[in-house]
């Protein structure tokens, strides 16, 4: 803090003015509040400099959360790096820390987007090498896979993305997150629908009620009539609650009045969502 | 158990099982089994009524939520840039709670705060903060939750469309703020604030709908862009987008239903937020309220500027009349949902509302517990309540596309509505 009282000894602190008998005033911690009153001064002067820079780096630290203390960063770091490039290498090195320690803040997933994209190409390797150090902490980790599909679906490099969904669902099959990631790299990579269904059934084999994995591959049935077929013969006898969701959407075109059946049936043996599963019957019109 | 071992190890699993097992020593069936002097001490407390029916308590919400008015220590640092939605989560959890109304200092203290956070015709986190479309909204929500002229004209109309105009992206969704992030819950927030100053002009919102469509996944849900898992956050953000802008016909409301549905969970009750995740309070709002819309959207109620008090939110009608509609079919449960939020949400003997038990109380999960509680208990606002346990738990009912008292939200649009065309 001394460091910064003598860095900023030139600039006078402004005040926080919340106006008269604020509500919600949060009893700031003395350095904290000391550090605001040189940041609202270099919001005024819109000075960008590596003192202004350290300051970000300082208050983020309170706050990670504060958006205008990352936006006022980036610009010093812009203003920066056109006379020193390693300025935004160095960053990359800081701010993969600060996402470690704030693994689910908006502000810092942005700020690592927005680094990336500055920098271009070159970083897209290690910010997916990144994500998935952030993944193995927090598997479900939702700006971690957010960031994961916008770098792919800027830079490419789908190909090793298949092993890293098989990895997850091999640690944990329940993972959604991965299910879902899955399925965005088949559509990018073009997939045999027949043949994910008859994969999801074998990891079904240990995992019958698995919800993520029934509606992955209800998802290639609904548009490919082989894989329907798959999935409706493996139904067909199957036990299990999830085996017969399944089967009112496979038989809700070919046979309704089964399908309503079932739905009927399923307002019992699924009572939480028993009035849905009547309005499901009922739409469908009379079962037997 | 099996002999597959390790190869059947989940961690899903675990922290399910374990969430189901504590879960389920809160959700007690029958309060005569408890001991004597917990249940003497659960009804001094006020969480159980004097025929033993789970009670909201009232009294204590209302004082954790006025001190956190009063003031928030230094620990709070971490919400210095969300001042304007503490100020919304507690002005609207004491709306609901019927304790905001009598206030006259407490509102002015709220509207001169508010104030102090505009920026750039919007509103900044904090005083001398960038102008962000989340702070924006909450402020907005808070004014609405007020509902005096003086907290509307705390609002710079041009200046606020001017804002929004520039923070729609090329993908026809919204930045959160200059240099940042570009997602359903910028584009909702943005949305949600035109409607109630009634600035949605046809630039504003062109081509916003199949932007917010886009985001619908294979599972029926929506999530925060295009391609992202389905998240009960995002999808709230995403049919209350299509409901506002009369588009829901561009998405699937079928997969959408059967996706929340699945979402209330079988033993705790209450909703999870994406699919094999745990139980959370706040999706009590964002799941219930996004199954409450798309049966309004099922309905029509969207489209029509007769629908009924609590969804329309087109202004200039005011007519008591509501139209012959058929009821609404609820999916869910709410009687479940509502034993989640009393008996397991709730902090007793505390006061205040958490994410589940085991976790602290917050005015975030405080705000969308009750609000929760509230749609679940008005699933169909043209038909009577449910209402679980004591029946003095009922709370008025809150409009499922802002989250506002509907009376608030229409006098808001009656006001906004009164200004010219920009
Ligand atoms: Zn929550």
């Amino acid at each position: 803090m001394a460091s910064f009282a003598a860095a900023f000894a030139d600039v006078a602190p402004i005040e926080q003015d919340d106006g008269p008998a604020p509500v919600c005033a949060i009893a700031y911690a003395p350095e904290y509040a000391r550090l605001m009153g040189f940041f609202r001064a270099i919001l005024e002067s819109n000075e960008r400099s590596p003192r202004v820079l350290e300051l970000t780096a300082a208050l983020a630290e309170h706050n990670a959360a504060h958006y205008t203390v990352w936006h006022v960063r980036r610009e010093c770091l812009w203003a920066l790096a056109s006379n020193d490039a390693s300025i935004l290498t160095d960053e990359l090195r800081y701010s993969a820390e600060v996402a470690r320690e704030n693994p689910k803040n908006y502000q810092i997933w942005y700020h690592r987007r927005a680094l990336v994209e500055k920098i271009g190409q070159a970083a897209a390797a290690d910010e997916l090498a990144l994500i998935s150090t952030a993944l193995r902490d927090d598997a479900k980790n939702y700006h971690a896979w957010s960031n994961r599909l916008w770098v792919l679906k800027t830079y490419g490099g789908w190909a090793g993305e298949l092993e890293f969904c098989t990895a997850l669902l091999d640690a944990d099959v329940y993972n959604n997150s991965a299910w879902n990631h899955l399925y965005q790299v088949k559509a990018q990579l073009g997939c045999d629908p027949v043949e994910e269904v008859r994969s999801t059934l074998e990891r079904l084999n240990h995992a019958r009620e698995n919800e993520s994995a029934w509606v992955y591959a209800l998802a290639f049935a609904k548009s490919d009539e082989r894989a329907a077929a798959a999935l409706l013969a493996h139904c067909e006898g199957a036990e299990g609650v999830r085996s017969q969701m399944a089967l009112v959407e496979l038989l809700k075109t070919s046979d309704p009045g089964r399908a309503s059946t079932i739905a009927r049936r399923l307002a019992e043996l699924d009572a939480t969502r028993a009035r849905y599963w009547r309005r499901r019957a009922e739409g469908l019109g009379n079962g037997t | 158990m099996d002999d597959l071992g390790a190869m059947n190890y989940s961690l899903t699993l675990l922290e399910q099982e374990e969430c189901e097992s504590v879960c389920a020593r809160f959700l007690i069936d029958d309060f005569s089994t408890v001991p004597a002097a917990q249940l003497a001490q659960m009804r001094r407390e006020g969480l159980l009524d004097e025929e033993n029916r789970p009670r909201l308590m009232r009294e204590k919400h209302v004082q954790y939520l006025r001190k956190g008015l009063a003031g928030l220590s230094g620990g709070f640092v971490a919400l210095d840039a969300s001042r304007p939605w503490l100020v919304y989560w507690i002005i609207h959890a004491l709306d609901l709670l019927e304790a905001l109304d009598d206030d006259a200092e407490i509102k002015q203290r709220c509207i001169s705060t508010l104030r102090a956070c505009r920026a750039e015709g919007a509103f900044g986190g904090g005083p001398r903060q960038l102008a962000h479309l989340a702070p924006t909204y909450a402020a907005t929500l808070a004014l609405c939750c007020i509902g005096s002229n003086e907290a509307f004209e705390t609002i710079d109309r041009p200046a606020l469309y001017q804002f929004l105009l520039s923070m729609k992206d090329a993908s026809n969704g919204f930045r959160m703020h200059d240099d940042g992030e570009v997602d359903v819950r910028g584009t909702y927030t943005a949305i949600a604030v035109a409607a109630l100053t009634n600035v949605l002009t046809p630039q504003l919102v062109e081509g916003v709908a199949e932007y917010a469509a886009s985001c619908q996944t294979y599972e029926g849900g929506f999530g925060g862009e295009p391609g992202v898992e389905a998240h009960g956050g995002y999808g709230f953000c995403a049919i209350a987008t299509l409901c506002i802008l009369d588009a829901c016909h561009l998405v699937d409301l079928d997969a959408l239903d059967a996706w929340v549905a699945r979402r209330q969970t079988s033993i705790e009750g209450g909703y999870q937020g994406r699919a094999n995740k745990l139980v959370d309070a706040c999706y009590s709002f964002w799941q219930g309220g996004t199954a409450q819309l798309s049966a309004h959207a099922r309905r029509g109620d969207p489209h029509h500027i007769e629908a009924p008090q609590g969804v329309r939110w087109r202004p200039g009608t005011t007519s008591a009349d509501v139209p012959a509609a058929t009821p609404i079919q609820e999916i869910v449960d709410p009687i479940k949902l509502q034993r989640y939020i009393l008996l397991c949400a709730q902090v007793f003997p505390d006061g205040g509302l958490r994410d589940k038990p085991g976790k602290g109380r917050d005015y975030y999960h405080t705000c969308y517990a009750l609000s929760g509680l509230s749609a679940s208990q008005h699933p169909d606002c043209t038909a009577p309540a449910t209402v679980s346990g004591s029946p003095a738990n009922l709370l008025p009912r809150t409009h499922p596309a802002f989250n506002c008292r509907p009376e608030k939200v229409s006098r808001m649009l009656d006001h906004f509505s009164g200004l010219p065309d920009l």
